[in-house]
């Protein structure tokens, strides 16, 4: 009896190790993806996108499974990370374009030459290479490819912006004016012609980010410093504090998130606002008012380009499989499925042949004008943290008062200490 | 002879152990281990000694962090214990199905998910739209812009973090209050003893277990909730609500500081260890 209660509670000990699964269990191969897709909720095309290339791959490799972990896209990177030093992290991650030089530091990726990326031709290679192709690039080996290529546009609101009298805004002034005249109060609600947000949490670059961009060409010194603590930074601060002060922008913008400036401009509360193009398809789906007057613009200077980069785990038993299916998701039919189904802009040239540009689409020209001229992080050496850093300077001033020039001074003194500069 | 008697009861512990050691021992030796070294990208870095947590100390907004979150977590648990004990009370005195009823109620906001709850609480501060506004417009009251005000939005996070574990301490006292020896309280009716009397005099001092016990796990718990500020206010506006795992969480997840990170983990571990310390000594409680 003995004997049989000191196995029993042995049993019990091991549980968790004979519990644990296989990669190989049952003479099936899975394929471990970490992605914020979640191909088994159909509200988002970009879902149904990927759920219907994952069915494909599946059909066509008998014995593999791709099996999709969705994770929160704020610490999947780190997650990612944290895995990789424990050995068990997922064979294909989607990396964050801000962390994707940390990922590389730590040998977390292995080079596409080395799966599929060699095979290809020269005519291929043309087709995808642009400026995210070469983000991924270190060493002459390439480690990503980008699948979800975005960029950070003005939103804005056709109906109110014609009703004010405006045409498309191109420069500060104008954006200024528009915003002004959208601006208007109804039955107590007010609608305000500029949304914008200052978070400290997860944020979108906004506003003074363009700004830098446009009256000095960049955010970062040659050697990864903060530029931003100086006169231009300071009109750029002068300029969005303008905006609080007119009351084209709620003074509660200090506070809001992204996902809280996109439910309040759906729900009718703002005339323009930032946010990533790619967002565009779930904006029009919950907006209260007629789907069509949602478009988008570019902004002075062009705007911020972004992208989440899906590479395969250097430690991965499954290389050559895990990688199949991400050239699978690269490949050209894949790319028209990622545009008409998930309303994304094509990464490969080639794709746009395929395109006819209409009302419904109309925000591709602007997004593939972005990622023609927009600005990117080089993928050199770290740059976390800057847009809470920009968001945190604007914060002090229009929430304690704070000298813009000190404001700017403090953030980008944190930001250089942060990034070990 | 006699047989050699075996003792089982250590056996009987051994997958509790390998639990807690897996899950509570191994990474709290790592985070410690961490906290020593450059941890930039889980990359093992140089050895750095106290460095990391010298920067947490000489760092501002960490140290400023520390401030808020004893603000609010002292003022939350003390809330939280205070209203608690009041219902607590209130509901020893009734029976039957009203009793279990708001039992029931006040333990909703402890059993729902804080994400939820978070979230909830954030719309119902909005500004324009949130119904908190809405019935103090209604009232005549010029609206409130609560998690866009400094001073108010700290407030709103005492509340929520309170409205969240009242029903908790609720549940806890009241248990200790219904292990009273009935025969004790009829004693000291028959002694003279009026109704404050009984209370100062035996009901609180024969709680005094359940409700040092809850104001350890609900210190410990305001403390470490990420969760509800996180959701709630962000830390914001201006950073005033940003509370010390706020900082932990940007260190590991923002800025991938892992070793830094580790150190302020390290840090807040021995601030709850000394509250309860403190706790303990202050109630005299044997352990």
């Amino acid at each position: 009896m003995k004997r049989l209660l000191v196995g029993f509670l042995l049993l019990l000990a091991l549980f968790p190790v004979i519990a644990s699964g296989s990669q190989e269990g049952d003479g099936k191969t899975e394929i471990v993806m970490w992605t914020f897709l979640d191909p088994e909720n159909p509200s988002n095309g970009r879902n149904v996108a990927l759920k219907q290339m994952i069915t494909e791959f599946e059909a066509d490799n008998p014995g593999v499974d791709i099996i999709v972990e969705p994770k929160n896209y704020a610490t999947m990177t780190a997650e990612f990370l944290t895995a990789h030093a424990t050995g068990s992290a997922p064979d294909i991650i989607w990396c964050a374009r801000d962390e994707l030089s940390g990922v590389l530091d730590a040998g977390a990726l292995e080079p596409l030459e080395n799966l599929f990326l060699g095979e290809w031709s020269e005519e291929e290679i043309k087709d995808i290479d642009d400026a995210f192709f070469r983000f991924g690039e270190r060493d002459g080996k390439h480690y990503t490819l980008c699948l979800n290529k975005n960029a950070l546009v003005m939103y804005y609101r056709a109906d109110l912006l014609e009703a004010a009298g405006c045409d498309v805004p191109e420069t500060w002034d104008e954006i200024l004016d528009a915003a002004i005249k959208m601006t208007k109060t109804e039955n107590g609600i007010t609608t305000y012609g500029l949304g914008q947000s200052f978070p400290s949490g997860y944020s979108d670059p906004q506003l003074l980010t363009n700004w830098l961009i446009d009256k000095q060409g960049a955010l970062f010194d040659e050697d990864g410093r903060a530029m931003w603590a100086n006169q231009v930074g300071v009109d750029g601060v002068n300029w969005i504090t303008h905006c609080i002060d007119i009351g084209v922008t709620p003074e509660g913008c200090l506070n809001l998130g992204t996902e809280d400036i996109i439910s309040e401009f759906s729900a009718g509360r703002y005339g323009m606002f930032i946010a990533g193009a790619v967002r565009i398809g779930s904006i029009k789906d919950t907006c209260s008012f007629d789907p069509k007057d949602v478009k988008v613009m570019s902004l002075p200077g062009g705007c911020v380009i972004d992208g989440w980069f899906a590479g395969i785990w250097s430690g991965s038993k499954n290389k050559e499989m895990a990688g199949r299916f991400l050239e699978k998701m690269y490949s050209p039919e894949a790319d028209l499925l990622w545009v008409e189904v998930g309303a994304q802009a094509p990464v490969r040239a080639s794709t746009l042949e395929h395109i006819t540009i209409t009302e419904d689409n109309d925000y591709l020209p602007v997004m593939l004008d972005a990622f023609a001229n927009g600005f990117i992080t080089p993928n050199d050496m770290a740059y976390a943290g800057w847009k809470i850093n920009l968001n945190e300077a604007v914060q002090r001033v229009v929430g304690n008062g704070m000298d813009p020039l000190e404001a700017l001074q403090q953030t980008a003194d944190e930001f250089n200490r942060a990034n070990g500069r | 002879m006699g047989k050699k008697k075996i003792n089982l009861s250590i056996l009987y512990t051994v997958p509790a152990s390998l639990l807690l050691i897996m899950f509570l021992i191994i990474p709290l030796i790592f985070a410690l281990y961490c906290s020593f070294y450059q941890y930039k990208y889980m990359m093992q870095g140089s050895f750095v000694g106290l460095a990391n947590y010298i920067e947490c100390f000489v760092t501002p907004r960490i140290s400023q962090s520390f401030l808020i979150t004893f603000i609010v977590t002292f003022a939350s648990t003390a809330i939280s214990i205070f209203l608690g004990l009041v219902l607590a009370l209130w509901i020893d005195r009734r029976s039957g199905l009203f009793a279990y009823f708001i039992e029931m109620i006040g333990l909703i906001p402890w059993v729902i998910s804080m994400v939820v709850a978070g979230l909830l609480w954030r719309w119902m501060f909005n500004a324009e739209l949130g119904l908190f506004n809405v019935i103090i417009r209604a009232m005549g009251f010029a609206g409130v812009d609560v998690i866009q005000n400094k001073t108010a939005a700290q407030v709103a996070l005492i509340f929520v973090l309170s409205w969240r574990t009242i029903g908790y301490a609720m549940v806890m006292i009241l248990a200790g209050l219904k292990g009273i020896d009935d025969t004790l309280i009829e004693a000291s009716h028959i002694d003279g003893a009026n109704s404050l009397q009984t209370l100062f005099l035996i009901k609180l001092p024969m709680i005094k277990s359940s409700v040092l016990l809850s104001t350890i796990v609900l210190t410990v718990s305001n403390f470490t909730n990420n969760t509800v500020p996180k959701v709630l206010t962000g830390g914001g506006p201006v950073n005033a609500t940003n509370v010390v795992t706020l900082e932990q969480y940007n260190l590991s997840f923002v800025y991938y500081e892992f070793g830094k990170s580790s150190a302020l983990s390290v840090l807040i571990m021995i601030c709850t260890v000394i509250i309860i310390a403190c706790y303990i000594k202050v109630a005299k409680y044997k352990i």
